[in-house]
């Protein structure tokens, strides 16, 4: 298929940011040149912070937990009314619980909110760089070898452009988990790293696969192979540092795609299991109350809004840096 | 009862002290619901032990509303409680239950038959007979042959499967080891017999049971008992084409959208004490959000959702206003919440007293929605059911249901683990269950016993993950959330299904701790040829044994909040059909 | 031409055998593993294996899984029949199986539930191209406005929102809010056909919430793409001719701009046509994608390999179609 294919299922733009047509300007000096203009662009700078500021707070969760004297995990029965819901103003919002407490057990929602950034950002983070690591290589392959290799996956992203990916991975989640060996915490985010990553991979290969193409073709690879060089070598010192500025970008973009999509799956209830704490489960739990509890809504909403939006931010602004023609 | 209802939430605040125990006697008169001496209460709770707004007012439309569709239309594929309730619209069996409200529609009275069964000593044969003037909705007489091949059906379990064929199977036809009667129902074996159902005329049917069966008359109310004429039996397809013996018949049907019934012509009133029909259609609608049932609810779109009780939010609604609540009940629903402790799993019964005595009933109830949705249970058996004796609590856990952290304590070190252990626990990856898990963690851990998730898929849970024995060892499962309410309200309709160990299954068993326990075998089977009057005693000794066996641990009777149209008129309550409103006899007013 | 498409149109076909393969392999084997045979499903309270076994045979589960995919895919060529043991139901023609669980073909599932998606997707991506398309031109021609400033950081806020997220904050307001904003007080799905008036009532917190999104998106590419082929030397050639802004724009930059969007267009539509679970799952809309969710929960093999069938065949055809349309509106473009 010719034409850019971007998946978006229903809001869910599964490992597929749209355009990071990075190109690739030549020099030495790219990084360089990439890393003055992005600080120049001061909402991408912002969105960059706030990343930096989420990824501490994910690390340092249970520190701040401690500090701030809230706990994930511990009810508060007590501070529920008879029906169960959270006593008090804005979901039960207090100096001991600054966010409120959940309905039918009172967990404190900032304690969750933590936790559950530190999954978010996990599952992405992991989810991005299994994509990554097979979409290089496939399209390093592709591209290189040409050929019948190229055809057989070239055919094989073309088969899973072509799955309703999300559909798919919904129903592959909730079969899986009755295989006991998979049902287990940490399994089951293995999981989870496996759907997102691996639907994601055929667009990094293909942006890769189009570079290798047109890498290949030129002068100084040519000539450094009739001086002898070995495949493995020329792959390395030639392809792979006109390949960064590709990669960096779909990293970056393809890092905010992959939490909402650890977001939905959570949020139809195919994503990590209770007690732990995820955006998308606290989202879903909502949906029964949010009428009469809506602070319990809006928390966890902000939390994957302001979080993709800032990767948005910080990816566009990256991608402007390597390719200033399609910026703002 | 099957376990798949409808998430029911809340709370109540008001006792339904009333509906302590269900009547035994099974020769109470039936009193027409639409008669005058029926009370005029009305309010909160009102339908709960009263008819309320009775009127004879005739027409108009009952517009209800359920999540989906029910499990199957066919009499005797369905075991979805609140469909065994619309099957009285248009399926009349033997018996049936009395048009009153709360306990005392628990009654069993004739229905197509002229009196109760007339039982043989040991009450292993019962005769029937039925009323004459008895019609299908095509105009044909319904005889007893009719009676008899719905029970064949039931032998086809390849196809006609779903519904509670277990009580009959094997009482009515020799089993083997494996619990496969030889007898294989009338499409494998068309030219085979039932020769344990005789039907010497066509108003006459005599069952004679392979061991004694004191509460037969039951199972003769329950639809998988209801005749379906041979010639229209579609198999499988049955659900799409019933026909009806009773006041209403299929307008329309569409498994996506809902149902239209409207009035069958060749019902008579005259032959049915039990059902008073006041309005000229029932629409079922299909809303697959409760939440926006329920909004349709207080709009008045809708008069009932028949399926289970209102959504957290409508719940508060109520809660907070007077004018919402006067159209409310909040009955107790005879379902009993436990999680059952597999001594498979868990051999020590001191170690499985921890958990007993650990357990917080008060967070329980809490995660289950508040107390709308139900009270701390103290034993199994549900105040619907004869055996309940109010306080008995072998395992209290404080006056506030918290929990007995120091009695805990010391049994985990008579069992020779005082710093606790660890126990996997299954429960349903949907609706209440992930709530119910995290409650009993939290309250196991503050005593050392670390609970670890191991969730079920909602379609199988019940089937052949907690409901296979073999698994449950297999992955160690020590503890399990599950819920039972008695497919008809007696001792033995509660306690048969969960206590009986001679009935464990392979699959889809509900015995789920497999408890097998000489006494309590003794006890059931004691009961099904014992008098009436001898009923509570021998259950309450049930109970106990059951208890005393720490495998069963109730932490809650549910109850559910309703929220009716104020509009509706002589409706109630009807504690033979698991306290949901009796539709078949609910009016509008009239009207068009 | 003519043999490009023909050729397009059989590798799409081989990529939704091939689509159809794996579900269907996936679906058959997994259950095998885990014990969770479907006649369970069926079998109810009790189930002695003779039961199970029985039930099995009824739908044909107990055929080796090679011969059950080939008598899926002849019921899609040739219709098939159906027993369940003792009645027969015929499946005509291309038939998707037959659900058991609802008693109904699976073609008949789709179809009613696919008019439902098919208004979602309709209703909503008129508002996005009409928002977004034209926010995007505006944005483009200002560029480094304060217009473009403000729409772009509002578009990227749009792509960055969860479209449940989105949904339920709309019904907060609009259906639950104060009295004053109750604008759709009753968010119940009505068929059109029952009330066209009430469907558009029903339809329109949906709409919006899934336009949203994607007119942010589409805002952004049609920017990025009208930036683009400004840049072009054609136009730059155009306007050193002399031609007025307007024309150059009108005639020149738009058609080529929008371009690529149309192609994008045509696939996020398909993509939408096999199913928008999340805004069907907040919204309790009877489309595709709910009825695939509730098949997935109770293991409805036929219906969950039919929507995944139908989803893939839409994706592959719009992509066959954006190519060839492309192909005629881009010149530059030439059929290997």
């Amino acid at each position: 298929m010719s034409v850019p294919t971007r998946d978006v299922v229903d809001g869910t733009s599964i490992g597929a940011p749209e355009a990071a047509s990075a190109k690739v300007i030549k020099g030495r000096s790219l990084g360089q040149i990439a890393w003055s203009r992005l600080k120049r662009d001061k909402i991408a700078m912002a969105g960059g912070v706030v990343i930096v500021v989420l990824v501490v707070m994910a690390l340092l969760a249970p520190v701040l937990c401690k500090l701030l004297g809230v706990d994930p995990y511990a009810f508060h029965t007590d501070l529920l009314s008879a029906l169960s819901m959270p006593q008090g103003k804005l979901g039960g919002i207090s100096a001991a619980h600054p966010l409120g407490i959940e309905p039918l057990n009172g967990r404190d929602i900032l304690a969750r909110i933590l936790y559950g950034a530190r999954v978010s950002l996990t599952i992405a983070f992991l989810a991005t760089m299994l994509g990554l690591i097979i979409g290089v290589v496939a399209g390093i392959t592709a591209g290189y070898f040409g050929g019948w290799i190229d055809t057989i996956l070239s055919r094989l992203m073309d088969i899973i452009y072509a799955f309703p990916v999300l559909l798919f991975s919904i129903a592959l989640l909730v079969i899986v988990s009755g295989i006991d060996a998979l049902s287990g915490g940490v399994a089951r985010i293995g999981i989870l790293v496996f759907v997102i990553g691996f639907f994601g991979w055929p667009y990094i290969g293909r942006i890769i696969r189009g570079q290798v193409l047109s890498i290949r073709e030129k002068e100084y690879v040519e000539a450094a192979r009739s001086l002898g060089a070995g495949s493995g070598r020329i792959l390395f010192r030639e392809l792979l540092p006109n390949l960064v500025a590709p990669i960096l970008v779909y990293a970056t973009l393809t890092m905010p795609s992959n939490i909402l999509t650890e977001a939905a799956f959570s949020y139809l209830g195919v994503g990590v299991q209770p007690p732990t704490a995820s955006w998308g489960q606290m989202l879903s739990d909502a949906v029964n109350t949010f009428e009469i509890d809506p602070a319990f809504m809006i928390i966890p909403g902000l939390a994957i809004f302001i979080t993709v939006l800032s990767f948005n931010l910080f990816g566009d602004g990256l991608r402007d840096a390597f390719d200033p023609r399609g910026g703002r | 009862m099957s376990n798949i209802r409808r998430v029911t939430r809340l709370g109540a605040i008001a006792a339904v002290g009333a509906l302590a125990l269900a009547a035994c006697s099974s020769n109470t008169a039936t009193t027409p619901s639409t008669s005058a001496s029926a009370s005029a209460a009305t309010g909160y709770n009102a339908a709960v032990d009263n008819i309320v707004n009775p009127s004879t007012a005739t027409g108009g439309t009952l517009k209800l509303a359920a999540q989906g569709d029910c499990d199957s239309w066919d009499p005797a594929r369905t075991y979805y409680a609140y469909c065994w309730d619309l099957q009285r619209l248009f399926t009349r069996s033997l018996m049936g239950y009395a048009p009153l409200p709360g306990a005392k529609g628990t009654a069993v009275v004739p229905d197509l038959a002229t009196a109760p069964g007339a039982a043989s000593a040991g009450n292993t044969v019962w005769t029937y007979h039925l009323q004459a003037g008895l019609k299908f909705q095509d105009g044909s007489t319904i005889t007893t042959k009719d009676i008899k091949y719905g029970i064949q059906r039931l032998y086809a379990s390849d196809i006609i499967n779903g519904g509670p064929s277990q009580y009959y199977l094997c009482l009515l036809s020799t089993c083997d080891a494996s619990g496969a009667p030889a007898y294989k129902g009338p499409y494998k074996d068309p030219t085979g017999d039932l020769p344990s159902i005789a039907t010497p005329d066509d108003t006459t049917i005599v069952f004679t049971l392979n061991k004694a069966f004191g509460d037969f008359d039951y199972l003769m109310t329950l639809p998988s008992a209801a005749p379906v004429p041979k010639t229209a039996d579609t198999g499988a397809k049955y659900t799409t084409a019933v026909v009806s013996s009773g006041p209403f018949e299929f307008k329309s049907y569409n498994p996506s959208t809902g149902v239209v019934w409207v009035r069958n012509p060749n019902w008579s009133q005259a032959t049915d004490t039990i059902r008073h029909p006041l309005v000229n259609e029932v629409d079922l609608q299909f809303v697959s959000d409760p939440a926006v049932s329920d909004k349709q609810l207080q709009a008045g779109t809708i008069d009932l959702e028949a399926d289970g009780g209102v959504q957290a939010t409508l719940m508060a609604q109520i809660d907070a206003s007077a004018a919402l609540k006067v159209n409310s009940d909040n009955p107790t629903t005879g379902f009993s919440r436990y999680l059952a402790v597999m001594p498979s799993v868990i051999p020590n019964i001191d170690c499985r007293k921890a958990i007993f005595l650990a357990i917080n009933k008060a967070d329980l109830v809490k995660a289950r929605g508040g107390s709308y949705g139900g009270d701390p249970a103290t034993t199994m058996t549900p105040p619907t059911i004869p055996g309940y004796v109010a306080g008995y609590d072998p395992y209290p856990v404080g006056a506030d249901f918290t929990g007995d952290v120091a009695g805990a304590k010391a049994a985990l070190a008579k069992c020779g683990q005082p710093n606790g252990f660890s126990v996997n626990m299954a429960y349903v990856n949907k609706g209440r269950g992930p709530a119910v898990f995290l409650a009993v963690q939290q309250a196991l851990a503050r005593v050392g016993i670390k609970v670890v998730s191991s969730p079920g898929d909602s379609a199988t849970y019940y089937s052949n993950f907690i409901g296979s024995p073999s698994n449950i060892v297999a992955k160690k499962l020590g503890i399990a959330v599950a819920g039972w309410a008695a497919d008809f309200p007696t001792g033995y309709g509660f306690w048969e299904s969960i206590a009986d160990g001679t009935t464990i299954l392979p699959n889809g068993n509900t015995n789920y701790p497999s408890l097998n326990d000489a006494t309590i075998n003794g006890l059931l089977k004691g009961s099904t040829s014992a008098a009436v009057a001898d009923q509570a005693g021998i259950f309450q000794k049930v109970d106990h044994a059951v208890m005393d066996a720490a495998v069963y641990l109730p932490f809650q009777f549910d109850k559910s909040l309703y929220y009716r149209n104020a509009r509706l008129t002589n409706i109630y309550l009807n504690g033979g059909v698991g306290n949901y409103y009796d539709y078949v006899n609910i009016g509008v007013g009239g009207g068009s | 031409m003519g043999r490009y498409i023909v050729r397009r149109l059989l590798g799409a076909v081989v990529v939704v055998w091939v689509v159809s393969v794996i579900t269907f392999g996936i679906f058959m084997i997994v259950p095998k593993i885990t014990g969770a045979s479907p006649a369970y499903l069926y079998v109810g309270k009790i189930s002695t294996p003779a039961q199970v076994q029985a039930v099995e045979h009824n739908f044909g589960l107990d055929l080796p899984i090679p011969q059950q995919y080939l008598n899926y895919m002849s019921g899609i060529i040739n219709g098939r029949t159906v027993s369940d043991g003792n009645s027969t139901s015929r499946c005509s023609a291309p038939c998707l199986g037959y659900s058991f669980r609802k008693n109904l073909a699976v073609t008949d599932l789709l179809q009613s539930h696919f008019t439902v998606t098919l208004g979602l997707a309709i209703g909503a991506s008129i508002l996005w191209l009409v928002g977004g398309v034209a926010v995007g031109i505006l944005s483009a021609l200002r560029r480094g406005s304060f217009f473009d400033r403000v729409a772009m950081i509002i578009a990227l806020a749009g792509v960055s929102l969860p479209v449940y997220f989105t949904g339920l904050l709309l019904l907060t307001v609009f259906s639950y809010g104060p009295s004053w904003l109750r604008l759709v007080p009753d968010p119940t799905f009505h068929p059109f056909g029952q009330d066209p008036l009430l469907y558009i009532k029903s339809m329109i917190l949906p709409w919006i919430s899934l336009a949203f999104l994607f007119a942010a998106l589409y805002a952004r590419l049609t920017r990025a793409s009208m930036l683009d082929t400004m840049g072009e030397d054609y136009i730059r050639t155009a306007r050193a001719k002399g031609l007025s802004n307007r024309k150059v724009i009108s005639k020149h930059a738009l058609r080529a701009a929008l371009t690529p969007i149309v192609t994008i267009f045509g696939l996020d539509l398909a993509g939408l046509l096999g199913g928008a679970i999340l805004t069907e799952k907040t919204f309790s809309l009877p489309g595709l994608g709910a009825l695939a969710v509730d098949a997935i929960g109770l293991q409805d093999l036929p219906v969950i390999m039919g929507v995944t069938i139908l989803g893939s065949m839409f994706i592959v055809i719009a992509n066959v179609v954006v190519d060839v349309l492309y192909g005629i509106v881009d010149p530059r473009v030439t059929y290997k």
